[in-house]
């Protein structure tokens, strides 16, 4: 389980293809570089996707949405719009609230003693960010809707604005959510060992900041939806650009009050999701509703910045750290106060993410003593949503800056800090203070191993060199433990 | 396995690009010791597959992978135990490969899967195939045996069934006058456990490691005062292209999970989350002369000029 059953190949080795040897016998396609199944229908661009589904009588949905990052909806005028010849139906948050149910959350903070709220198609009342859907309508074709969308005259009343995470937690900064009293989603803590004794026997204790900023996830294929009721048979079929057609079909019963049975979700392929791609959204049972009410099929596929305004967000997280450490390298204390600007509150996993960086502090370290601190607060920008590394790649930032400044506080290498303080091979499975049990692993042999590659013996050397003619290169090292 | 012995594979993991169902294929085509040509992969259609949660956390070679292992390993069973009437031999004694099945060291001594399953099928009240469920079909789901979500007695829980790893070096040039940082190589030894199909781990590596990049250099979402958000086209929401990404040199270390039937792990989430610590290290390091240090990301050229014109002017007081 730990470095004796260790083996090291490298990509495009003759060994990763061993079933092409010839006259070799037939060994395990696992462990074999097959090509892709479908690569020669991909590469070709003969692949399917949701965008490539066109129906007879298809409309195009298109999605009014809040100019202002905090406001009050004070009136929704339709009319102009629904006069205009080609536009089919126009539905705002009344609509919503009459025909559909809530929808239900990808982690609803409030089954885990956080706060939350309602969230359905459309904002009911308040708009808590830039692009937060506020009404919907479908047109003949993707003109026609997009004249439309300008015709939907919408009144609002700003509310005071609230961007910064740390600040939104002030006692005296308005809330988003003003029955919550706070700005604090949720608060999660862990910790284990006898943290403040070790920080009382350490030879250093050492505190500094990490800020990691906000960014997504942006596939080549943004979401897309195509929408089809049939009322003869009141049966349901969504073309969905989805990473999850089984957990999206159950959301649309739910927020539908349809029967399960009838509806059919079905995923063409898909040009990338990295998360991005997790239901519920607002727009999936939004456009399934209007395409009952139409009764006609609806496709919507979503412009780039949509996506990058309300697809959903990750990252921002702030971290105020203090280790302690031996003068020999060893850590062993670390204690984490995290703060997450998560955005507003939405039916998207996102939020999660901060609560795993919690859980894998302090990652492929063994540090007998640590308190991670947590707090998950809501702003009036986009709600997170489930990118790659989920939470993972915060947790690993940080303790890549612990060991680094570690290392540096006492002029250590700073791959030895590391390979001080793995969990070392013989003692997996290991179970962290949250419970994240590490399954297995030889992280110092894959360490030096790496740098062994990197060239690391001679670097400082070459530095050096390159210093002399005015070029300035550098070195970082990072283990990153993810799941 | 129809009765022509061909095997269609219905999962409830999705791929959204990635290649899975070439993994899930591999698998199911060992497992059974039938060709790989001779596997279908069926996925992302509610109607047509078992209920399953899809493609997230770097579950679909490991939970629907290890599923359709023992889907297939049904299958497998029954095939070879009226193959074993049918050659009047043990069924320890066969061994299966590439669509038949044989006699261990008797390689004349053999039957194709077709002809079995045809027999499955059809003739399912005869001398071979008494007492056995007619069909070969099979739905298994897969339970990690080392998640718990219900807290022991610490309170701890244990959300991820794997922790794959990796350990990675990056090599950077900073422009003193400009403030840009140039990727220049990018080593990584990765630990995914047991790998089913390299090329596509290190398709996922790749990718991951471009994201990261993008991330940490050129990738930003900022908003104003008012939260509007001022990054909303690509613009100024700026992606690396290949052009911006260095080669990634990637090397496999193996040390297989205990708690999966192949030994694998998840696979998808990697080649992210180092870039952030790697890069800013690098640049640390680059710039070590100004003796700087980097609290915040983006490591935009304005950020890293501005730390080197902050070092410069306290080294001249």
């Amino acid at each position: 389980m730990g470095g004796k059953g260790a083996y090291l190949s490298r990509c495009g080795d003759e060994k990763d293809t061993p079933n092409q040897a010839e006259g070799a016998a037939v060994v395990p396609y696992i462990g074999s570089s097959v090509p892709g199944l479908l690569d020669s229908q991909l590469v070709a661009g003969r692949g399917r996707y949701t965008a490539d589904v066109s129906l007879p009588g298809m409309g195009y949905m298109a999605v009014v949405r809040s100019p202002y990052a905090h406001a009050r909806i004070v009136s929704i005028d339709v009319r102009e719009a629904v006069n205009h010849p080609q536009v089919r139906r126009v539905v705002t948050g009344e609509d919503i609230k009459k025909l559909t149910n809530p929808i239900p959350q990808g982690i609803d903070p409030r089954a885990f003693g956080g706060k939350g709220t309602d969230v359905y198609c459309l904002a009911l009342d308040d708009v808590r960010y830039v692009g937060e859907p506020v009404a919907a309508l479908v047109a003949d074709d993707q003109y026609a809707a997009a004249e439309a969308l300008d015709l939907i005259q919408v009144e609002y009343e700003e509310l005071p604005v609230v961007v910064d995470a740390e600040k939104a937690l002030a006692a005296n900064t308005p809330c988003l959510y003003p029955d919550w009293g706070t700005n604090e989603m949720l608060h999660v803590h862990f910790q284990g060992g006898e943290v403040n004794t070790a920080f009382a026997e350490a030879d250093h204790v050492l505190e500094d900041t990490v800020r990691m900023h906000r960014h997504t996830g942006a596939p080549l294929e943004p979401r897309a939806y195509v929408a089809a009721y049939d009322r003869r048979e009141g049966s349901l079929t969504l073309w969905a650009s989805t990473q999850n057609p089984h957990p999206l079909r159950t959301t649309l019963a739910q927020t539908l009050k349809l029967p399960e049975g009838n509806i059919r979700v079905i995923q063409p392929q898909v040009g990338g999701g990295f998360g991005l791609k997790t239901p519920p959204f607002q727009e999936e049972p939004l456009i399934c509703l209007l395409a009952r009410l139409t009764g006609k099929p609806v496709k919507w596929i979503e412009e780039r910045n949509e996506h990058l305004m309300v697809c959903g967000h990750a990252r921002e997280q702030i971290h105020h750290f203090t280790v302690a450490f031996r003068q020999d390298g060893t850590v062993i204390g670390l204690k984490d106060r995290i703060v997450a600007d998560v955005g507003a509150l939405s039916t998207l996993i996102g939020w999660g993410m901060a609560f795993v960086t919690s859980f894998v502090i302090p990652g492929p370290y063994k540090i007998p003593h640590c308190e991670v601190d947590l707090s998950i607060v809501v702003t009036n920008k986009c709600p997170w949503n489930a990118y790659r590394g989920f939470g993972k790649e915060n947790a690993t930032f940080l303790m890549d800056r612990v060991m680094d400044r570690v290392a540096a506080h006492l002029g250590m290498d700073r791959a030895a800090v590391r390979a001080k303080n793995f969990v070392p091979p013989q003692a997996f499975p290991y179970t962290q203070i949250s419970g994240a049990t590490l399954d297995s692993g030889n992280y110092a042999e894959a360490l030096q191993t790496a740098l062994t590659k990197a060239g690391y013996e001679n670097f400082a050397e070459e530095q050096k060199r390159l210093r002399g003619q005015g070029r300035y290169v550098g070195l970082g090292i990072s283990f990153e433990l993810n799941a | 396995m129809s009765p022509t012995g061909q095997v269609t594979v219905l999962t409830g993991v999705t791929s959204p690009g990635s290649g899975n169902e070439t993994g899930i294929a591999q698998i199911v085509a060992d497992e059974l010791g039938v060709k790989l040509g001779d596997v279908n992969v069926i996925q992302g259609d509610t109607t047509i597959c078992p209920y399953g949660l899809g493609n997230y956390s770097s579950r679909s070679i490991l939970i629907g992978g290890s599923a359709a292992l023992s889907a297939a390993r049904e299958i497998r069973y029954k095939v070879v135990r009226v193959a074993a009437s049918m050659l009047e031999t043990p069924p320890e004694d066969l061994e299966c490969e590439q669509g038949r099945i044989r006699v261990k060291r008797q390689p004349d001594k053999e039957v194709a899967f077709n002809e079995v399953a045809r027999y499955i099928y059809r003739r399912a009240y005869d001398r071979h195939a008494l007492d056995m469920e007619p069909g070969l079909e099979s739905t298994r789901y897969f339970r990690m045996p080392n998640t718990h979500h219900l807290p022991d007695e610490y309170g701890r829980i244990n959300a991820y069934p794997s922790y794959p790893y990796a350990a990675c070096v990056a090599l950077v040039e900073v422009d003193l006058h400009t403030g840009v940082v140039t990727p220049l190589r990018y080593v990584a030894v990765h630990d995914c456990g047991v790998v089913i199909n390299p090329l596509l781990v290190e398709g996922q590596f790749h990718g991951g490691v471009a994201q990261g990049i993008g991330g940490v250099l050129y990738e930003q979402l900022s908003y104003d005062e008012n939260g509007q958000l001022l990054t909303g086209t690509f613009m100024d929401y700026t992606l690396p292209t290949a052009v911006e990404i260095p080669p990634v040199e990637l090397y496999h270390q193996v040390t297989p999970s205990p708690f999966t039937p192949l030994g694998t792990k998840g696979a998808g989430e990697s080649g992210v989350s180092g870039c952030f610590g790697a890069l800013v290290s690098a640049v640390e390091d680059a710039l070590a002369p100004f003796a700087i240090q980097i609290r915040e990301t983006p490591l935009t050229p304005q950020r890293v000029w501005r730390l080197i014109q902050e070092a410069k002017g306290k080294s001249k007081l």
